[in-house]
């Protein structure tokens, strides 16, 4: 997630997209966007990559569940044989509602903790809470980003053309200190 | 590329086919009439409650896509509306398992019945009587062709004379309509298949015919997708569409499997006599093989082969898991009717092919007569750019 650099403020997606695009053609490579929903045309020229967090989801709930199903059977059926209303002590059937729990919780926890993880969380402050009216990220409003880094980029030069591709306002991102 | 506002002039081969599949299917289902006509009606209505419950799967996807405004399914909802548009036809498909109803069902006859189940019978004539169940299926079927003529009628009109009101109506009709929608086909099922062994009972039975149903719809608008695709039709819809078809395939092989299991959970911790009775006859006889074939090929394989992100954009492949599903959802059907009216062991007559083929046949001619020679995109639809232009990764 880019710290420095230029942040300009689009009114729609689509305007977004198409100044992706503008700048991508002239030559420019080190982008980060905040947009209230997910853009895949932004995504595919951004150049990210589909993430892998399913595959953790997917271990630690196939992990869960087995290890909720083998935990039923040894207490319930193995260790301890346990009839209950005249069923077989290995009753297969009652042992899945713990079996299927236990893999969603596995998963939505695995999940949860891998999203934080590798975004970064719990983070209390970033460069782009000092730019006014960026919340508005998370409701109706888009921010386009040109990464300090990129070899392109001269702040007077990009501010024009982002103003020209239809950014209703440019700032600049990283100049202020962190709050003390 | 072939421009989709025009008229489409494709699948006369499908219903050329599908006609002779119903006339082979029609004389075998006579045939069988006349060795057993009780195990005849049986088949028939197999083949009968598959094809509509895709039907109405099909209708029940319409009418959510309508009234949540959904933007992505207006690309592929012209083949979604010839599955619906065949509804009529089941108000004549039905016809021979009114007038032989005094076969198939149990309740018809109580004379034949037991001691226990003639008072059952008798303190349940009230709802299970001759007169009141085709009065029943009349309204169904009534409610079943206004929704979804209606909702067709409406979408190729707003390709002759454009306007807003059209979208309007339809999602008015179909958010008005869902809660109809679903009460009828829950009574449907009870009626027409839970009645076939009447002393048993599930609140849980509608549920699980309409999961197999809207699996069957899905699986069915696929293939009618793929196949104009490959004919050179609908080139705009992409693999970000059969990803999202390929998520509610997903969706719905777990709720199927949710529903199935659970009714059969429920009814098997309770144990009680009286609801035991219809999974000892699936489960402890020769129908034992079919349930766990059931269990398999409805869940785990499509659950397992759905999981994974690649397969649910790639044509080919939902192609191929599509035509797997509805062979399952139809041995669904199958196992739903067939061990009521054959409980000594596992039965496959003449009877079944020939209603599957009579009934399967004509639904799918009627589709093919519905698909030609209207434009496969509603074109003057305000949500059609961005729905062609769909994208989701």
């Amino acid at each position: 997630m880019m710290r420095r650099g230029l942040l300009a403020e689009f009114p729609t997606g689509d305007a977004l997209i198409a100044a992706v695009r503008a700048l991508h053609q002239e030559g420019y490579s080190r982008f980060d966007a905040f947009t209230p929903y997910p853009l895949p045309a932004v995504q595919r020229l951004l150049g990210w990559r589909r993430s892998r967090i399913n595959y953790i989801a997917a271990f630690f709930g196939l992990s869960f569940a087995l290890g909720a199903y083998l935990l039923q059977w040894w207490t319930a059926a193995r260790d301890y044989p346990v009839i209950v209303g005249s069923r077989p002590a290995y009753a297969a059937p009652a042992f899945v509602p713990i079996t299927f729990e236990m893999c969603v919780l596995g998963t939505s926890l695995s999940v949860l903790a891998a999203l934080f993880v590798i975004i970064g969380l719990p983070r209390l402050w970033h460069p782009v809470f000092a730019i006014p009216g960026f919340e508005r990220a998370t409701i109706d409003r888009f921010f386009l980003g040109v990464d300090e880094s990129d070899p392109y980029l001269d702040r007077d030069r990009t501010t024009r053309a982002l103003l020209d591709l239809g950014a209703l306002r440019v700032s600049l991102l990283g100049e202020e200190a962190p709050p003390p | 590329m072939i421009a989709d506002d025009a008229p489409y002039r494709g699948a006369l081969r499908l219903r050329r086919r599908a006609l002779l599949v119903a006339a082979g299917g029609a004389a075998l289902f006579a045939i069988s009439l006349f060795r057993d006509p009780g195990r005849a009606l049986a088949g028939y209505l197999g083949g009968f409650a598959w094809s509509l419950s895709i039907v109405l799967g099909a209708l029940a996807f319409l009418m959510i896509v309508h009234t949540m405004a959904a933007t992505w399914p207006v690309a592929i909802r012209r083949p979604l509306e010839a599955i619906v548009g065949t509804l009529p036809l089941f108000a004549l498909l039905i016809i021979p398992l009114l007038i032989g109803m005094k076969a198939l069902y149990p309740w018809m006859r109580p004379e034949a019945a037991d001691e226990h189940l003639r008072h059952l019978l008798a303190h349940k004539r009230p709802y299970l009587n001759g007169g009141f169940f085709v009065a029943r299926a009349i309204v169904y079927l009534l409610v079943w062709n206004a929704l979804g003529l209606l909702l067709r009628r409406w979408s190729l009109a707003d390709d002759e004379s454009p306007s807003p009101g059209w979208k309007l109506r339809s999602r008015l009709l179909s958010a008005g309509g869902l809660p109809p929608l679903g009460l009828t086909l829950t009574f449907a099922a009870f009626d027409w298949l839970m009645s076939l062994q009447p002393s048993w009972y599930s609140t849980m039975y509608g549920f699980y015919y309409f999961a197999g149903g809207a699996l069957g719809g899905l699986a069915l608008l696929v293939l009618a997708i793929v196949g104009v695709q490959r004919e050179g039709h609908l080139v705009a819809v992409g693999s970000s569409h059969y990803y999202a078809l390929g998520r509610l395939l997903l969706t719905f092989v777990i709720f199927w499997g949710y529903i199935a299991f659970f009714q059969f959970f429920l009814i098997w911790i309770a144990d009680k006599p009286a609801e035991t009775s219809y999974y000892l006859v699936r489960l402890r006889t020769s129908w034992r093989p079919e349930t766990i074939a059931l269990a398999i090929g409805q869940f785990a394989i499509p659950f397992l082969l759905l999981l994974p992100y690649e397969p649910k954009r790639n044509p080919r492949f939902l192609w191929r898991l599509s035509i797997f599903l509805l062979v399952m959802h139809y041995l669904d059907v199958h196992w739903l009717v067939a061990p009521s009216v054959h409980p000594s062991g596992f039965s496959f007559s003449t009877a079944d092919l020939g209603g599957l083929a009579l009934c399967g046949g004509l639904t799918a001619a009627l589709f093919a007569h519905l698909l030609h020679g209207r434009p496969l995109l509603p074109r003057n639809d305000p949500q059609l750019a961005r729905a062609l232009a769909y994208e989701s990764r």
